[in-house]
């Protein structure tokens, strides 16, 4: 009996040692829409991309890649505050000169830009441009040329039609041309509302998200931004990767340490983009093609 | 008047027991817990040495244990794998009435985890935000009281943890930078549940049971962003009953007070000696679709010490890996190991029944004193029981009996008699017997006649007393072959007697031929005998006395058996066959003469005597004839009148009036 009772206690333990795995948890899945796959990724305000002199809406950001010998960019843009909505159409295109680069704290930030002809969008000849960017010196930026930008700017938002093709055109001195179509995203509008709740006594706040997306595979981002006290610049803060699929909200957490007082507007820029590399030619160099359809709109502080 | 008591009792029982359901039915909010238990379908009378059951569908904490058990489940659920885990241990004291057990279930968990959507993604990592909530049974503690064999009560206290872990955005926003981070916040809390209940024999074949459970579930102050994802602690009323249709057939039906039941029979057989249990059972949970929720097949197989069980719960319903927010709050989880989220599972359990106690197996119903004890029948009782009980077979299993006893001033030890086999709840006579020591009591008495039971435990099982009486030494039951014990126990002191008188004829002996040598002893010794001794009636009729043969020839006398038994012992004691012949008249006092074998042929009778009337012929055991002579010893004349006055009787009642035809004239051999 004293065996038996020894036997029972060791096989007893050694399965209690050995058995305990954790069954599988059943898995919950949100029912609200409005939160759907977010990924938040946090930007630097005074990040190391390059804000070139045009301004900021997302069109005047660029990182110049090392691999990249030109870039072509297309954009329909819309800036609504209020009820008042302004548009832009706006078509850029640089070469660099991959033997001449920008350096920054001895890093390099950028090449300088050479000219190599004339530029068509749509057979619409793209003016040329001083092209200054930003520079950081210490804690402050200088403005600093470096060299010309093809560009044009429209008012009309229709001369890139959202969802149609545009056509790029680069003819030389020789008269050589290079041509390639860019197919321009589907025209982004959105529209922003500020939900305030009050839960446990305290007050909260989030940010109802509204575009005209239908897509689950597609992704747009929207960056958050906000207008600095003082100033028309806008400083990025916040990306936000989300499913094209027309709505979402943004929660009180993400936004609740926003250092709103010195700011005097929040700006949610969505994004709608196609982009692609293309390698052209040996002149130009692989090409960084990217087309956006763009909405910033203007949001009034929660507070 | 204490009949009266009794049954006033058992009505206040079952009255209160009425009352205290119809108080909690009125009382209850009705929310649990509830009566779910793996092991529920094998629970039978042959397996009630082991703890099936447990708090969930035993809240009363009932318990078959004697002694102490340990048991153990092991269990696995299948959700896109197959994961196991130890469900519980347990260990069961029961000590005199009250039972303890107490219960550890690191298996009894559920968790589900609630994905936000929102993933943070930086140069360090890619992390997306999590919340999850665990429900876990911890341990559990039970009391029951048995008040009679019939009614148990007790309760059980049960300790459950509900873990609510959530990731929070951080977002800290600098001049030169933006860090999105998580915070995780952690919410525990301990509920301590506690419930009642009552079990009531109300036959063999038919218990019933009510509890309250979840009485108190402790811990309700969550905070108000989960507490709609709390775990439920439903208070409830559970009616149980349990019928056994035959001996090996049970059933079973729990009824909760918010509509949900569980109904199953089990059946079971012996196999190997040991019991096979096979039980189904199937439950409606008000909580769960369709209206029959789902099964439990289970089987059962226990020996002496271990119980065996596997079984399984198969749902109707199809279970999903995942589920909505909105249904999972539209569907709280009331029992962690059965709800809308749990899927099928198969589990196997080990019980170990230790019993440091002897179970009594067989018990005595009566016992009786079949006659009382006359010390000189030394082995008489080694053949002839002195005692008879009635014996019952407490067991489910066929029981060797060693029964013993010890009667008091008699015994030094137990006597063991006969052991005797018991078929399962079955009863059996068991005769006792005895041997007696040598014993000098001049007077009789009263004593205790301790009688015992044992199984092959070695243990006794039940003990019985009762008085017997133990005559004097001097005392016989009348029964003419039993003076063969008052013949034998002073055959030293006749030895000496004859051989002191046939060295002193030794003479005359030598020169006779060898088949006259011993007629002619005889005659010296009855002669020597007679005049030693005179023949004196017993006054003590009722009771018969006989005077061992030293005691006879230190008074000189005694009455016709005193001196049979005297001149017999003589006889036996040199060699010479002797018989006593019971002359069995109408009348209350019997006479005994003695017959003595001369071992000479009836060829031979002639040389010492030619009547032969006076010899009487026997076969011995070659089957030879020889001769005997009749001897009435109470003629204490001579030899030869002796001899006359015995052969006339003997010829005149056994012979001519067919005395041993017909039974009334017997022929005892002293030493057969």
């Amino acid at each position: 009996m004293k065996n038996l009772f020894k036997y029972f206690i060791i096989i007893l333990f050694s399965l209690a040692i050995y058995s305990c795995e954790s069954p599988v948890p059943t898995e919950i899945i949100s029912d609200d829409n409005d939160i759907s796959q977010i990924e938040v990724e946090g930007i630097s305000p005074n990040s190391d991309n390059i804000t070139y002199s045009m301004g900021y809406d997302s069109t005047g950001s660029i990182s110049f890649s090392d691999e990249l010998g030109s870039i072509i960019r297309l954009g329909n843009s819309k800036v609504t505050y209020e009820s008042s909505t302004s548009d832009l159409s706006i078509a850029q295109a640089m070469f660099f000169d991959r033997t001449k680069p920008v350096r920054s704290s001895g890093k390099i930030v950028a090449f300088h830009t050479k000219t190599l002809g004339d530029v068509y969008f749509n057979n619409i000849k793209a003016s040329v441009a001083p092209l200054t960017i930003k520079l950081k010196k210490g804690k402050s930026q200088i403005d600093s040329l470096i060299g010309n930008i093809y560009v044009i700017n429209s008012k009309d938002s229709k001369i890139f039609g959202s969802g149609s093709t545009v056509n790029f055109k680069l003819v030389m001195a020789d008269n050589k041309e290079i041509s390639y179509d860019i197919p321009v995203p589907n025209e982004m509008t959105a529209k922003v509302e500020i939900i305030k709740k009050e839960k446990k006594g305290k007050k909260e706040f989030e940010f109802q998200l509204d575009w005209n997306g239908k897509s689950n595979s597609e992704k747009i981002e929207v960056i958050i931004g906000g207008v600095i006290k003082g100033r028309k610049d806008v400083a990025p803060y916040l990306k936000l990767k989300l499913k094209d699929n027309g709505k979402t909200k943004v929660p009180y957490g993400l936004l609740k340490n926003f250092p709103f007082e010195k700011h005097d507007k929040l700006v949610f820029t969505f994004i709608r983009k196609k982009e692609r590399k293309q390698g052209v030619s040996n002149l130009i160099g692989q090409s960084g093609i990217d087309a956006q359809s763009l909405h910033s709109v203007i949001s009034d502080l929660p507070n | 008047m204490r009949k009266v008591c009794i049954r006033l009792y058992r009505i206040f029982q079952i009255k209160y027991l009425i009352f205290t359901g119809l108080f909690f039915l009125i009382h209850s909010n009705l929310f649990s817990q509830s009566s779910f238990n793996f092991l529920t379908p094998l629970q039978n009378e042959q397996n009630s040495k082991f703890n099936l059951s447990g708090f969930e569908n035993n809240p009363a904490n009932r318990s078959g244990i004697k002694d102490w058990e340990f048991s153990l489940i092991y269990g696995g659920e299948f959700q896109n794998r197959y994961t196991g885990n130890l469900y519980s241990i347990s260990i069961v004291k029961s000590v005199n009435k009250h039972n303890f057990k107490f219960r550890y279930t690191p298996g009894h968990k559920k968790d589900f985890i609630f994905s936000s959507g929102i993933s943070l993604i930086n140069e360090e990592l890619n992390s997306v935000l999590r919340s999850s909530i665990g429900y876990e049974e911890n341990f559990g503690f039970g009391y029951s009281y048995n008040f009679s064999q019939k009614l148990s009560a007790g309760f059980n206290l049960r300790h459950f943890n509900q873990k609510f872990v959530t990731d929070n955005l951080i977002t800290t926003f600098t001049d030169s930078t933006t860090l999105v981070s998580t915070e995780t916040i952690t919410e525990t809390y301990g509920n301590l549940t506690g419930s009642i209940g009552a079990d009531y024999s109300v036959n063999k074949n038919l218990k019933v049971n009510l509890s309250y459970i979840n009485l108190f579930s402790g811990d309700d102050s969550l905070s108000d962003e989960i507490k709609d994802y709390r775990l439920r602690f439903e208070k409830l009323i559970q009616a149980g009953v349990n019928f056994n249709f035959m001996r090996n057939f049970s059933t079973h039906f729990i009824y909760q007070s918010n509509s949900s039941f569980e109904f199953g029979s089990n059946f079971s057989f012996s196999i190997f000696g040991n019991d096979l249990s096979i039980g189904i059972s199937a439950f409606h949970d008000k909580y769960q679709t369709p209206y029959i929720a789902g099964i439990l097949p289970a089987i059962n197989y226990s020996t002496g010490i271990f119980s065996f069980s596997l079984g399984a719960v198969k749902y109707f319903s199809e279970r999903k890996n995942s589920y909505s927010s909105n249904y999972f709050e539209e569907n709280p989880v009331y029992d962690i190991m059965n709800n809308r989220f749990s899927n099928d599972k198969i589990f196997a359990g080990v019980n170990f029944a230790l019993n440091t106690f002897p179970e009594q197996k067989v018990k005595f119903i009566d016992v009786q004193i079949l006659q009382n004890i006359f010390p000189s029948l030394t082995d008489f009782y080694i053949d002839n029981p002195f005692a008879k009980a009635k014996v019952i077979n407490l067991s489910d299993k066929p029981v060797t009996v060693k029964p013993l006893s010890k009667i008091e001033d008699l015994n030094h030890n137990e006597i063991q008699s006969p052991v005797i086999s018991i078929a399962p709840k079955d009863t059996a006579e068991v005769l006792f017997y005895t041997v007696v020591n040598q014993n000098d009591n001049s007077k009789m008495k009263i004593v205790q006649a301790e009688f015992y039971l044992q199984t092959l435990s070695g243990k006794n099982d039940d003990n019985f007393k009762m008085p017997v009486l133990i005559n004097d030494k001097n005392s016989w039951n009348g029964i003419v072959k039993d003076l063969k014990y008052f013949v034998e126990r002073d055959i030293n002191f006749s030895s000496e007697f004859a051989k002191r008188n046939i060295s002193e004829n030794k003479t005359g002996l030598d020169v006779l031929p060898g088949n006259l040598k011993r007629f002619e002893t005889i005659k010296i010794l009855f002669n020597e005998f007679i005049n030693k001794l005179s023949y004196v009636s017993d006054p003590r009729a009722s009771v018969d006395k006989v005077q061992f043969p030293s005691e006879t020839f230190n008074l000189k006398g005694g009455d016709c058996d005193d001196l049979s038994v005297a001149f017999a012992s003589v006889l036996e004691s040199v060699g010479i066959e002797t018989a006593f012949v019971d002359f069995q008249n109408d009348s209350t006092i019997n006479h005994v003469n003695l017959l003595i074998n001369l071992e000479i042929t009836p060829a031979e009778a002639n040389l010492i005597t030619g009547n032969d009337k006076k010899f009487f012929v026997r076969k011995n055991s070659a089957g030879k004839d020889e001769l005997w002579i009749p001897l009435e010893i109470t003629s204490l004349t001579n030899f030869e009148t002796a001899w006359e006055i015995a052969a006339d009787k003997f010829q005149n009642e056994a012979i001519d009036n067919l005395g041993l035809a017909k039974g009334k004239v017997h022929i005892v051999d002293v030493f057969y």
